[in-house]
């Protein structure tokens, strides 16, 4: 598998974790150690302002009818990747602001649109589909529609990416000129 | 003598009133509005590591067992007050086993050792809410449904009529209905069911139900329940046919509105044309959506065929609505009676272990007469 | 933690009959019985909030109908609700002016927020948050005092009626000796009103009215698109008996249901036998008579398989958790002295004449159950053993030599180790359960005086049978 990791300024990616293939992370997010990140169907790319958290794991899976060049699995900004979940997919688009709580699951035939909550625990196997703000919680997998977006994260990135340097190897940001296509939001650097 | 007697009343507890029905128990305390709690009539059980029904037993024993469990769960985790020394209202249904009576009176009394028990059968409490003279209470419950006439105060015992049309059997019809749907024994268990049932099914009005089986009626809309094995959609078939159930018309004539209508039939003469007047549709079965309606446009209907067209055609059905939601009806009716009278028609904790009886109405004991020959061989 | 998460090897049989672990077993001090939480009487010994640990007492508890004042919860998922804080945009563009805090109720387990059903943000963390009143309460109330009236009326004829039986008839006939009509009942037909306040009451009510529409559904109800997400489910409804809402949009924050600590106390002698701490974080006890400090621990070490008609060696470890020395002796299960005898003294029949009322009989209304069916038998040592009392230093001392012999594995402070032998019966079916069951008899020393006047421990002789669950026979 290749490795081409693409960092852009202002992310946080530290150096304990595992990322293979074709990934770009965006500017401002940050990405805690012990996090995998695996792009084996083609690449993945993470927006600006998400946070993956420590154990969490993030796949991009080998559709078997592969298409050339293959398609990437695009995720929203303002995700947030809590302790220990895992996120399977194929090529395809999640949205943003959603929310994976502590070891939740979410399978390939899942398609998550925006500003859902997939709640701790919970296993989405089987193939659906979750509207905007779909909130899922507990064993019995409880639905709901919340009235709006979940908040953004935007003091807790603040505090990480100060702090993360102080305690933890990071990788460095590989792409200093900002990509036409994607602006990065962070002026800092 | 006043005096005195405003003295026991402050000092005797408020009572509690117990509806210990077969899916759902409703319990609180006399004189209010609602019940404190309505939980599932079950507890986890230790030993057997799993939550357990109440009505879950095979003997006296277990059922001895269920009922202490689930008392404790009532009053320790729920009411949070002592059993002891206070009355209890229990609500029940005329039909309810004897077992299961004397069986609850022996854990409320000796047990919790309860200073009092109210027995009440839930049609007359029913009735209570209204404050009518004349109701007919249709009760559907969680497995039957009972209708039964109260008609000053007293229940109709002869035309008590009561068939398995709960809840429960709208659950097993949807549960058919949806594996006829997907072709496939999908072994849905009682809750996902109960959901569906509640959140998903209706009761078509009577004209449309009965274009259901005509080729080219356009299908209700499909619904998806997403639940943590499958996303199962509920089919507008399943969703409009499972409460056809209770309306099925059959040679036994076993149906909803049959029962209703029979009861009539079986009562006094002088009292149908009221008891048709004021008909009270209650019971936790009777919150399906557009059921009542269904119900009522039914009896309309069956008023004009035999068998009941030569005595019943005449009357005019009107239904009451109750002061409160639909599943806890006969609970408030309870917390009428044992708030009004202060409990004095309690059976008392002394009496009870003096004697071990309860007053029951097919006991002859309590039913025969004093100038009917056979009493006084009845009463050593 | 085994305790906790293993199934119960050994149990004791309660003194009501059931069979229990230790752990889940109370001693008595003053019968001198084990009891079980099943024939104890368990009362509210105080009322606190398990959210915010604040006890209420259970006056005020009564009148907030056992809900906290603070904290809510979700009417959604049933978790607590947590207060949030927003900055409130001025609608008006105050310039100048700071701000304002708003508060809203949020839930962190399925966002469920105050927002979410419009109830508005309140300037105040600490609540002033819409309750919603249950809209049948004034109806309620009218049928309540009707009723009220109706039996006070009622009770009011039959006192009429007593005293009439003993008023000295007059020389003159009245009416209701000519007709039998009381004076009640006379105004009753003539349609006069009672002489009582509260027949205006009666007179007042208005019976509930029938109507003969019922609310139909709409003829395109089935063509509607239904969002299952906007209808409650049936846990929700039942959260809030009074309102039961069927729509989503209806639910409102509920104020947390309270919890209660229990004490516990015997049936027999309505003593103490356990009574929590007052404060709501702590996990203690004021007394705490239970089991595991009174009578002897026995604990499965190992045991070779149990064949039909064979022997196997069975290990045990049996504890003193006593500060007194111990002596025990193992029995069979049908050599117990009947113990119901012997407490028949009589300072127990005079607690009893003075208690009058005081029975005992519910425990004769619960038949006990006999215990399951042994595979065999124990072979029992004849010889008494004796186990050093529970010293929490002992661990740190020098072993001393322990009397190892064929019986005694060995010996460590207040603990034993036991080597028997087990005889399964020759008929033991392959794969029925192996229980086999012994009898304690053991030495305690109550160091509760039994009255002021008398000073010295007692000690006494108890008996205690348990039984072992040693998985299936086999093969």
């Amino acid at each position: 598998m290749s490795q081409n990791i693409k960092i852009l300024p202002g992310a946080t990616v530290c150096e304990d974790c595992t990322l293979e293939g074709d990934i770009t992370i965006g500017g401002g997010t940050v990405i805690h150690p012990r996090v995998t990140i695996i792009a084996e169907g083609g690449p993945i790319i993470i927006s600006e302002y998400c946070i993956i958290e420590e154990y969490a794991t993030i796949i991009h899976k080998k559709a078997e009818t592969q298409e050339t060049p293959p398609k990437p699995l695009f995720i929203g900004a303002h995700n947030v990747f809590e302790v220990a979940c895992k996120l399977e997919s194929f090529f395809g688009h999640i949205g943003e602001s959603n929310v994976f709580e502590c070891r939740s699951f979410v399978g390939s035939d899942v398609k998550i649109g925006s500003g859902c909550v997939i709640g701790a625990a919970c296993q989405l196997t089987v193939p659906q589909t979750l509207a905007d703000n779909t909130v899922i919680w507990g064993s019995e997998h409880h639905n709901r529609e919340a009235l709006e977006k979940q908040p953004t994260q935007l003091l807790q990135l603040d505090f990480l990416s100060k702090v993360m340097p102080n305690y933890h190897r990071l990788r460095k940001p590989n792409i200093h000129k900002r990509l036409p296509s994607r602006p990065s939001q962070d002026t800092a650097k | 003598m006043a005096l005195y007697e405003g003295i026991a009343l402050i000092q005797e507890k408020q009572a509690v009133v117990l509806d210990l029905g077969h899916d759902y128990t409703k319990f609180g305390f006399t004189g209010e509005a609602a019940p404190r709690c309505i939980i599932p009539s079950s507890f986890w059980s230790p030993d057997e590591k799993r939550y357990k029904r109440v009505y879950d037993y095979k003997d006296e024993d277990e059922l001895y067992e269920n009922l202490v469990h689930m008392l404790h769960l009532l009053y320790f985790r729920h009411v949070l007050v002592n059993p002891k020394e206070r009355k209890v209202v229990v609500v029940e249904s005329l039909l309810t086993p004897t077992l299961f009576r004397e069986t609850l009176a022996k854990v409320l009394f000796m047990h919790y050792e309860v200073s009092g028990v109210m027995w009440a059968d839930s049609a007359r409490l029913c009735a209570l809410t209204l404050g009518t003279n004349i109701t007919l209470v249709v009760n559907i419950g969680a497995l039957d449904a009972e209708v039964v006439a109260v008609v000053h105060g007293s229940p109709v015992i002869h035309a008590i009529q009561s068939g398995p049309l709960g809840a429960g059997a709208v659950s097993a019809e949807l549960a058919r209905l949806l594996d006829e749907q997907h072709g496939d024994t999908l072994r849905l268990t009682e809750h996902v069911l109960e959901d569906i049932r509640v959140r998903a099914c209706f009761v078509p009005g009577r004209a449309r139900a009965l274009t259901l089986d005509q080729p080219g009626t356009v299908e209700a809309r499909a619904v998806c329940v997403t639940g943590p094995e499958r996303v199962l959609t509920v089919g507008g078939r399943a969703r409009e046919r499972a409460a056809e159930v209770l309306f099925l018309r059959d040679n036994e004539m076993a149906s909803l509105p049959d029962l209703v209508l029979k009861c009539i039939l079986q009562c006094p003469i002088d009292a149908r044309r009221e008891l048709a007047a004021n008909v009270l549709v209650t019971g936790g079965g009777a919150a399906l959506t557009g059921l009542k309606a269904r119900l009522a446009a039914e009896l309309r209907h069956l008023v004009t065929l035999p068998p009941y067209r030569s005595s019943l055609h005449s009357l005019q059905f009107s239904f009451h609505r109750a002061p409160c939601p639909d599943s806890s009806v006969s609970w408030s009716g309870g917390s009428l009676a044992g708030a009004a009278d202060g409990g004095s028609r309690a059976l008392l904790r002394d009496v009870y272990c003096r004697s071990r009886r309860l007053r029951d109405w097919p006991c002859l004991l309590h039913t025969t007469p004093p100038d009917h020959h056979h009493w006084a061989e009845l009463q050593c | 933690m085994a305790y906790l998460t293993q199934p119960d090897y050994v149990k004791y049989i309660c003194s009501c009959g059931q069979l229990k672990p230790i752990t889940n077993l109370y001693f008595c001090r003053h019968c001198l019985k084990i009891r079980c939480g099943f024939c104890i009487c368990h009362e509210v010994d105080s009322h606190y909030c398990a959210n915010c640990l604040e006890n209420m007492p259970s006056s005020e508890a009564r009148l907030k109908k056992n809900r906290c004042s603070s904290c809510f919860a979700c009417p959604s998922c049933f978790h607590t609700l947590s207060t949030r804080a927003t900055l409130a945009r001025d609608p008006a563009g105050g310039d100048g002016k700071p701000p304002k805090k708003m508060y809203y109720l949020s839930c962190f387990n399925c966002r469920w927020t105050s927002r979410d059903v419009g109830i508005p943000d309140q300037p105040v963390a600490s609540g002033g948050w819409p309750e919603r009143t249950n809209p049948f309460t004034t109806r309620f109330n009218q049928l309540l005092d009707y009723y009220k009236a109706i039996a006070q009326q009622e009770k009011q004829e039959k006192l009429d009626k007593e005293r009439k039986k003993f008023v000295t008839r007059g020389k003159y006939i009245n009416l209701t000796d000519k007709t039998g009509l009381t004076g009640a009942m006379a105004r009753n037909i003539a349609g006069l009103p009672s002489s009582e306040s509260s027949s205006s009451v009666i007179s007042n009510f208005v019976p509930s009215q029938a109507s003969p529409d019922v609310e139909e559904l709409p003829d395109d109800y089935h063509l509607k698109e239904i969002d299952l997400k906007q209808i409650t489910r049936i846990s929700q409804r039942t959260s809030c008996p009074e309102l039961q809402p069927s729509l989503a949009s209806r639910l409102s924050p509920r104020p947390r249901a309270l919890c209660v600590k229990r004490s516990q106390r015997c049936r027999a002698c309505d003593h103490n036998l356990t009574k929590p701490e007052y404060n709501p974080g702590s996990v203690k006890f004021k007394i705490e008579l239970l089991a595991y400090y009174h009578v002897p621990e026995v604990k499965i070490i190992s045991y070779e398989t149990i064949k039909p008609g064979g022997t196997s060696a069975l290990l045990l470890k049996l504890s003193n958790p006593t500060a007194h020395e111990m002596t025990v002796k193992m029995l069979q299960p049908e050599d117990v002295p009947d113990q119901e005898d012997e407490h028949k003294t009589i300072e127990k029949t005079l607690e009893k004449s003075l208690n009058l009322e005081k029975d005992i009989s519910w425990n004769a209304s619960f038949p006990r159950r006999p215990p399951p069916p042994n595979a065999g038998s124990v072979n029992l040592p004849a010889v008494s053993l004796t186990l050093a009392q529970r010293d929490d230093a002992a661990e740190y001392d020098d072993e001393p030599p322990g009397d190892n012999d064929d019986i005694i594995l060995w010996r460590k402070s207040n603990k034993l180790a036991l080597r028997l032998k087990l005889t399964t019966d020759a008929q033991a079916k392959v794969g029925s359960n192996a229980y086999f069951s012994f009898a304690l008899q053991y030495s305690y020393r109550n160091t509760v005086p039994p009255s002021a006047t008398v000073v010295q421990h007692s000690d006494h002789t108890l008996y205690t049978t348990l039984i072992l669950d040693l998985g299936k026979v086999c093969e």
